[in-house]
């Protein structure tokens, strides 16, 4: 039996020549990639405290370098002190957090083979949150507060795919979003039981945090997040020609030797991973999950082997930029998931309205 | 590419697509660096802060960074305007413009570099002014607890507290506030001088009241409640208030011969029937919200033994800025309170006391206008027993 390779299962575009696919093969990795480092060199530029956009990139360049720092440094304390204990964290963290839903969404997206299916659909935001909330209220620590976020997101999504197979009609359509909204709203209730029960102490901040807000980021959050978002988006990434066989179906998945129970539950942990590290440290940013797999989709089309990389690159930008937004416009610190709300609401609207009649594959 | 194989060497133009991360996950290993650190300046004299921590200040003192803290209670210990470098932000800006130090101190208004518009504060987080704080450029920075002090420290830069939040009670922790930040200026004698006029004033007072030989204490409830234009503008505010177990006019209380009739109440949100059930003797309207006649008229209090007499008064201070509070005027708000619980005692000296306090701490001369509005005279004159407060009495 001769190779399969995934280029010929890939569902062709009849309007474009196979060519094209090969000229942008380097150019939209190279952009994305540029533009997020250079996003997130001028997001480091915001701020109450004055600093160029080259003082900022020496510092961080120097920072990442694995090598000891200059002795004479062309900075002040004060400098890298705001960009090493202030900014960066903030910057580090919103980028993570954009890139791991992006991952997340397009990971399910892809799994599910359903184009609207997110983190915050099946239910993975809502119990991640409430497994968050819970551990605030009893002073967990930071490893504690991720642990039962990542514990209450992965069951809630076992429970989504639970009540989507009672419907007898498996884990596509519209069964698995009823059951995805249907489970998010209860463990949404029950973050609102958590509320009504904590200190008034607690919470506005449990409030405020509950709204998607990168404020407070320091170096222990963004390990919080790094490792499951690096790693696991590492697996991922491994796996991503593995999502293209499961978007085939689960028979013509089989058939080419995907062993699709495992691999399913295996993307749904690594999700669950993600999402929960990301609630954990900066609660709910909705709709990210769902749109930028969306506008990544439109940039390189459903294969996943650049799917995948420019979600999360996608992801981190709109994410980082949103957060930019929330710091400058007013004075206030908007929280980001009131941003991300407002925002990704419009685009999945038109998003729905301009594919309308076409097919998953035809984006 | 195999199914058998998925970790062969994939194309260079793949490549592209993880170096981004690449350089993420080195940013973030990059955080684990040492953090920089302020060296200790060569001429520097030690301050120890009220944690016990020794702090290098550099001499000659740049001056001081307030974090989080209040600029008219700086003054009010210090009278050194000078001394400030930040102030706060705009928010900051506005209360302070409201409070009364700012008629004697309009220096520390008008000067714009003290005062940050950029800076954000809104409580969710240590690093909200943390840049505007780093972007000034002071001596010292002074905090109470919180998580802007330890970072700053770990950086080497001199902030000290102000409280631990340990203190076991408000006289303690006034006393150590005012230490603290006298000595940061260099001029610990002053806040030695507040704190002993502070404890002649009280002796005066229970000298003047012979307290060993009060026939009785009535029972007193210090209270806010907004206003009804408020309440009708704002429909979910909490309109009554209770000072519960953090209560530092508990101590106004009983210095004032009275006793405290919210004792053992905890919760700060009480409901109505809760203050019919405690049917005090006087009321204390907190300065900013109901005047005593719209409170008077209320029908649910109208069974409340304060509002038959008409004892309902509001607390002196300002209606827009902040009450006769800290070590300086708490003397002056006891001795008030003092006059109206036992009018039979005590001679009508708190407008004389009042003038006496500020000419001698802020060389101010209050003019008999300004005693009348810190006086609440406007609200409180319809009350029994008030006229001694006025200017002819």
């Amino acid at each position: 039996m001769s190779e399969v390779t995934t280029a010929e299962v890939v569902v062709p575009r009849t309007n474009k020549p196979p060519i094209t696919q090969k000229r942008h093969g380097w150019a939209v990795p190279f952009l994305l990639g540029v533009g997020v480092l250079i996003a997130m060199l001028a997001s480091l530029c915001i701020g109450a405290y004055p600093m160029s956009f080259w003082k900022a990139a020496r510092i961080v360049v120097h920072l990442a370098w694995p090598f000891p720092l200059p002795s004479n440094p062309p900075w002040s304390v004060k400098e890298i002190t705001v960009v090493q204990i202030i900014r960066l964290p903030r910057v580090l963290l919103a980028t993570l957090a954009g890139m791991g839903l992006g991952m997340a969404g397009t990971a399910l997206q892809g799994m599910m083979r359903n184009p609207l299916v997110g983190p915050d659909i099946v239910g993975v935001t809502s119990g991640a949150a409430f497994g968050g909330v819970m551990a605030m209220m009893f002073n967990f620590n930071p490893a504690g507060i991720i642990g039962l976020a990542f514990a209450f997101g992965l069951g809630a999504m076992a429970l989504t795919f639970g009540l989507a197979k009672l419907a007898r009609s498996g884990t596509n359509g519209l069964a698995l979003i009823l059951a995805g909204v249907f489970i998010g709203a209860f463990f949404i209730a029950l973050v609102g039981l958590i509320q009504f029960l904590v200190p008034d102490a607690k919470l506005p901040t449990m409030v405020y945090w509950l709204l998607g807000t990168f404020v407070g980021a320091d170096e222990k959050k963004v390990f919080m997040i790094g490792i499951p978002t690096l790693v696991g988006g590492a697996v991922l990434m491994l796996l991503r020609w593995r999502i293209n066989l499961l978007s085939l179906g689960d028979l013509d998945a089989k058939t080419l030797g995907v062993n699709v129970g495992v691999l399913r539950w295996g993307i749904i942990a690594l999700v669950s991973l993600i999402v929960a590290s990301q609630v954990a440290v900066s609660g709910i940013v909705g709709w990210v999950g769902l749109v930028v797999p969306h506008c990544a989709r439109m940039l390189v089309g459903p294969d996943h082997r650049r799917l995948l990389p420019t979600a999360a690159l996608l992801g981190g930008l709109f994410v980082l930029g949103l957060d930019d937004l929330t710091r400058s416009i007013v004075k206030a610190e908007l929280p980001v998931g009131i941003l991300t709300a407002l925002i990704g609401t419009p685009i999945v609207c038109f998003l729905f309205w301009k594919t309308q009649g076409k097919g998953w594959g035809r984006e | 590419m195999s199914l058998r194989n998925p970790f062969r060497v994939v194309p260079p133009c793949e490549f592209m697509w993880f170096a981004p991360f690449l350089c993420i996950g080195l940013m973030v290993v990059g955080l684990l660096r040492p953090l920089p650190k302020f060296t200790v300046p060569e001429h520097y004299r030690a301050v120890v802060d009220a944690e016990g921590t020794k702090v290098p200040i550099e001499e000659p003192f740049r001056g001081t960074i307030l974090i989080s803290l209040d600029a008219g209670g700086y003054l009010e210990i210090t009278k050194s305007p000078d001394t400030l470098t930040y102030a706060g932000g705009t928010v900051d800006r506005s209360w302070f413009g409201k409070e009364f130090m700012s008629r004697i101190y309009p220096q520390v208004l008008q000067r714009g570099s003290l005062w940050d518009p950029q800076m954000i504060r809104h409580g969710h987080g240590p690093y909200a002014e943390l840049e505007s704080i780093l972007a000034s450029d002071g001596g010292a920075y002074l905090g109470s607890s919180g998580d802007l002090v330890p970072l700053l420290r770990r950086v080497g830069l001199p902030a000290l507290y102000t409280n631990t939040g340990k203190e076991k009670d408000e006289n303690e922790s006034e006393f150590v506030w005012a230490s603290v930040v006298t000595s940061l200026i260099g001029h610990p004698d002053r806040g030695a001088a507040v704190i002993a006029h502070y404890q002649q004033a009280f002796t005066d007072i229970a000298s003047d009241l012979n307290e060993s030989t009060l026939p009785n204490r009535p029972r007193v409830l210090v209270m806010g409640a907004e206003s009804h234009e408020k309440q009708n503008k704002t429909p979910n505010i909490r309109s009554l208030y209770i000072k519960s177990t953090a209560n530092p006019y508990q101590l106004y209380i009983l210095r004032a011969g009275a006793t405290n009739a919210s004792e053992g109440w905890t919760s700060e949100q009480p409901e109505a029937e809760r203050i019919l059930a405690m049917d005090p003797d006087f009321i204390f309207l907190m300065w900013w919200g109901q005047d005593p006649q719209e409170f008077m008229h209320d029908p649910r209090w109208r069974g409340l033994r304060a509002v038959r007499e008409r004892r309902v008064y509001r607390l002196p201070g300002n209606p827009g800025g902040g009450g006769l509070m800290g070590l300086i005027f708490q003397p002056i708000s006891v001795r008030w309170m003092a006059e109206i619980v036992h009018p039979d005692r005590l001679q009508p000296k708190t407008r004389q006391v009042m003038r006496d306090t500020y000419l001698r701490e802020f060389g101010y001369r209050m003019s008999d206008k300004e005693i009348d509005e810190q006086l609440q005279m406007n609200v409180n004159q319809p009350q029994p027993d008030y006229g001694r407060f006025a200017r002819n009495y």
